[in-house]
């Protein structure tokens, strides 16, 4: 009886705030995420050298950063060099360029594999590469990252328990707090999961 | 007088196009010129140059040196301009690169909306005049990858005719059909010759010597008249 107590009275209302806060901060990142990820992975590939080397770190960095360290540094870090960002747009951005991080590799993969000699059928209609790519190659690209990008969302929807806690403060600070206090109170290591 | 008109007549120019890659010299100095109206094929073995050729024509591949003029407008160092000369000179490529996505009335539709700019019920009325003017009317709806290689083809042939190029440049049309297809092309583009278009054609196969108006022979990148 105590514990149908202590579900109903604690546990189901953390969670049902928690998912409150997932679903805002996914309404943001995931389109966001989409568009960055397809720029990167069309800089990637039909970018000159730079822009290309440049899409290349960009994607090696947010991939190979943990996305809870990712979001201390937005928070903690950025302020430092005179940015302060609320804990929600600290949230919104890490999660952004992680997702556009991951999804740029599926539409990335998915370029490569639209079936060459399009894009200079398209060009010599009289397209230009920019024309080209937007209305030809993107819409079977896209087409073709559906799967891995919606894996990602997936994840992006877990991992917005980074960052919120059962205590209304959509912050990554109090994920500190949580860390802190995890022997003490228990609930608060549910919404570390991931 | 007569050389005068000639030279009027003349649609397309090629002058010394130089093109390596790497250590091989592919082309060495290419000229010739097409009248209106003029069929001229190009026939060669593998890897002597002649794709490489019609892709300098429409700067797909951008030649060493020389120059390129279309109705005596130089299409070779034209930056910009380039999308406006590739409209004219409308491109039919071996595996013929339909766009995979869209119905074979959308890949003839969609260069006239995005590039002239035209309506979408005017571009659809041309490309269905474009469509039946290749036999694939009853196709439009059809999607690249339900179509046999013949009608994909027909419906490229269509789309850069839809454009309404001066000059069309047929990239080994036929090389990538079986036998009992390459009829249905051929066809297509016997009509296009009796109708007054002009048209390089760059072939590894002799049957197709039909199209024949004054044929060039193409050895080591050195042309010759045959």
């Amino acid at each position: 009886m105590d514990d149908l107590l202590f579900i109903q009275k604690d546990v189901l209302p953390a969670l049902l705030e928690g998912l409150i806060v997932s679903i805002k901060l996914i309404i943001w990142s995931i389109p966001f995420g989409l568009v960055t990820g397809t720029l990167i992975a069309v800089g990637r590939v039909y970018g000159n050298k730079s822009i290309s080397f440049f899409c290349k770190l960009y994607v090696i960095f947010f991939k190979g950063t943990p996305l809870l360290i990712l979001l201390f540094m937005l928070y903690f870090g950025l302020p430092s060099m005179g940015i302060s960002l609320s804990p929600f747009a600290a949230s919104v951005l890490g999660f952004v360029l992680c997702n556009g991080a991951y999804n740029s590799e599926y539409i990335r993969g998915a370029i490569q594999s639209v079936k060459g000699g399009q894009l200079i059928a398209a060009q010599a209609l009289g397209m230009t590469r920019a024309q080209a790519v937007w209305n030809i190659i993107l819409p079977q690209a896209l087409r073709r990252a559906i799967p891995g990008c919606s894996n990602e969302m997936i994840y992006l929807i877990k991992y917005s328990s980074l960052a919120y806690t059962p205590s209304r403060v959509v912050t990554v600070a109090t994920i500190i707090d949580i860390v802190h206090n995890a022997h003490k109170n228990p609930l608060a290591s549910i919404n570390v999961n991931r | 007088m007569t050389t005068l008109t000639q030279q009027e007549d003349v649609i397309l120019r090629v002058e010394n196009i130089h093109k390596s890659y790497g250590n091989v010299e592919v082309l060495k100095g290419v000229s010739f010129s097409v009248r209106k109206g003029e069929t001229k094929v190009f026939i060669g073995p593998s890897g002597t140059g002649k794709s490489t050729l019609l892709r300098c024509i429409n700067q797909l591949t951008i030649p060493d040196k020389g120059q390129i003029w279309l109705h005596g407008e130089e299409v070779t160092h034209s930056k910009k301009n380039i999308n406006f000369f590739r409209q004219k000179m409308g491109m039919v490529f071996q595996n013929f690169y339909l766009f995979d996505h869209l119905t074979a009335l959308r890949n003839v539709e969609i260069a006239l909306i995005k590039v002239k700019g035209m309506k979408k019920d005017a571009a659809r009325d041309k490309a269905m005049e474009e469509l039946s003017r290749v036999g694939m009317d009853s196709f439009a709806q059809h999607y690249p990858s339900q179509l046999s290689g013949g009608q994909a083809q027909r419906v490229s042939i269509a789309r850069a005719l839809a454009m309404d190029p001066d000059v069309m440049l047929f990239d080994e049309p036929t090389s990538a059909l079986d036998p009992e297809l390459i009829g249905e092309v051929l066809e297509v583009m016997k009509d296009l010759a009796r109708g007054g278009m002009t048209m390089l054609v760059v072939t590894h196969e002799p049957m197709k010597s039909c199209l024949w108006r004054r044929g060039q022979f193409w050895k080591a990148g050195v042309r010759k008249n045959y």
